[in-house]
């Protein structure tokens, strides 16, 4: 009975932000700078910008690139990560590669991608992905040594087949990984998505971003984090925890 | 529809582990299985029991020697009890039975019905953590029985039960087995188990193991829930056999 809870804990995040933006407030109001606007100012500014600005379109062409640099690289991350998990030998040979590709700082990867790539949309998806990749790799590599070799041997006792052993056998078990891969992916993801466009694109958030920075507009900025935030608080809890509850449904 | 398995294995090697040596498990070891029979295979814990159950179905093919079905090389239908229930956690007790079916020779009654003989009916939509041991043993039980084998493997399936609970789950083995007669090779270490439960034993010694000695089981089946009928019968195959006595 979760609407009935009255425990004061209920009321804790609540209370949090409303003193974060107490705080924020009493701040802005002593700086009386534009340089530090109140949680009201930005609100407007929000406002203004969804119902007449480009809010929502760059905030769409963001979604779109990360949508598709999510999936790219949770696929190819994925796969790669069970074959080094399943083959000895490739992973050996591939791990000092692995150990590379995590130790590029993300700005490298954007740069270098620009200069080959060209100032495109390609070059952008790439180097999101090459910054993403390996990590999901070794999630999954780890997913895929940790399966259980008595379910696999089951499965091949009652001649499962490779489609049920891969949907009703493995998947079940790499679940969990793609899982903590996602929730990681896509916050890693968030934050390089920006400077990608910021360096290198002329629309998106990263790219308005630059904009409002040039001009000093504070309550912009903010607006846009604004905006930001909610999308993501809004597929963490509408799109994340739903399906995390739903993989464990079994457990005890 | 049942059949006859000729089981030999000239040798089977373990390659070389940590120590270096390649460790030889089975050598020689000849074992004919009749159409219908139940035969239980004992022996001392290490022999190797389980490393000839996975070449019998199938699952290792790396040994000399041959396994024959009838007159086929393929098994056809092998139902398979492992030593721990190897359910999967994450589908329900009638998925985890309806899953290894295939689409043709699915029977909902059967399943039904081996449900209810074991005492299941309550539980099919429970995920497997839920239940206990014993239970789990016997949702492998059905789904071993569900694919209507024509040989059954068992390897040690009621290890760590307490005795009344095994004993249970013996009596509904038994019961589903006459329903549908078919060839089962059951290894246990637990002479009186296999006493209660075999047409006939076959005894392996230490590695690299073989059959040492085979004891037809003449008791009644009427008689073996008599724990005395048993231990009388597994006094004389002692007295009969002293090799044997050495293995158990």
């Amino acid at each position: 009975m979760a609407s009935l809870d009255m425990r004061p804990e209920r009321w804790y995040p609540f209370a949090a932000l409303a003193l974060l933006l107490a705080s924020w407030h009493a701040a802005a109001l002593w700086a009386t700078s534009p340089l530090l606007p109140t949680p009201v100012q930005v609100l407007k500014v929000f406002i203004v910008e969804v119902a007449e600005g480009g809010l929502l379109y760059h905030l769409g062409i963001t979604m779109a690139r990360l949508a598709v640099s999510f999936v790219l690289a949770m696929t190819l991350g994925g796969a790669l990560g069970v074959m080094l998990g399943r083959y000895r030998a490739l992973d050996r040979f591939f791990d000092i590669w692995l150990m590379l590709f995590l130790n590029i700082p993300a700005l490298v990867t954007i740069i270098l991608c620009y200069v080959w790539l060209g100032l495109s949309e390609a070059a952008a998806i790439t180097a999101v992905v090459i910054n993403k990749v390996p990590s999901v790799v070794v999630t999954l590599r780890e997913g895929t040594r940790a399966l259980d070799t008595d379910l696999l041997e089951m499965a091949r006792a009652y001649r499962f087949g490779s489609w049920k052993t891969l949907r009703h056998v493995i998947w079940p078990q790499l679940l969990p990984y793609m899982m903590a891969a996602s929730r990681t992916g896509l916050a890693l993801i968030w934050k390089i998505i920006l400077v990608v466009e910021l360096l290198g694109r002329s629309n998106g958030m990263g790219y308005q971003l630059q904009l409002f920075f040039q001009m000093f507009d504070v309550s912009a900025i903010l607006a846009y984090t604004f905006a930001f935030v909610i999308v993501v608080q809004t597929v963490e809890s509408f799109v994340f925890k739903p399906l995390d509850l739903r993989s464990r449904r079994w457990r005890r | 529809m049942t059949t006859q398995v000729r089981i030999e294995v000239s040798r089977k090697v373990f390659p070389a582990s940590v120590n270096g040596l390649p460790l030889t498990v089975l050598a020689g070891l000849s074992l004919t299985l009749d159409a219908g029979e139940f035969v239980c295979l004992v022996g001392p814990s290490g022999c190797g029991k389980s490393t000839l159950l996975n070449i019998v179905a199938g699952l290792d093919r790396s040994f000399e020697g041959s396994v024959e079905f009838g007159d086929s090389a393929e098994p056809h239908r092998v139902g398979h009890v492992f030593q721990e229930p190897r359910l999967l956690p994450w589908r329900t007790v009638r998925q985890n039975i309806e899953l290894a079916l295939t689409a043709e020779d699915a029977d909902a009654d059967l399943v039904d019905h081996l449900l209810d003989v074991m005492e299941l009916s309550a539980f099919q939509h429970q995920y497997p953590e839920r239940l206990s041991l014993g239970m789990s043993r016997r949702v492998a039980l059905v789904r071993a029985f569900a694919i209507k084998p024509t040989l059954l493997i068992m390897d040690e399936p009621f290890v760590s039960l307490d005795a009344p609970i095994a004993r249970r789950i013996r009596e509904q083995l038994v019961r589903v087995w006459h329903e549908r007669p078919h060839t089962v090779l059951f290894v246990t270490h637990d002479l009186r188990e296999a006493i209660a439960l075999a047409d006939r034993l076959a005894f392996l010694c230490a590695p690299p193991a073989r059959v040492v000695a085979e004891v037809q089981v003449d008791l009644p089946r009427d008689d073996r829930g008599r724990e005395s009928a048993i231990e009388a019968f597994r006094k004389r195959l002692i007295a009969d056999h002293p090799d044997v006595a050495r293995l158990v």
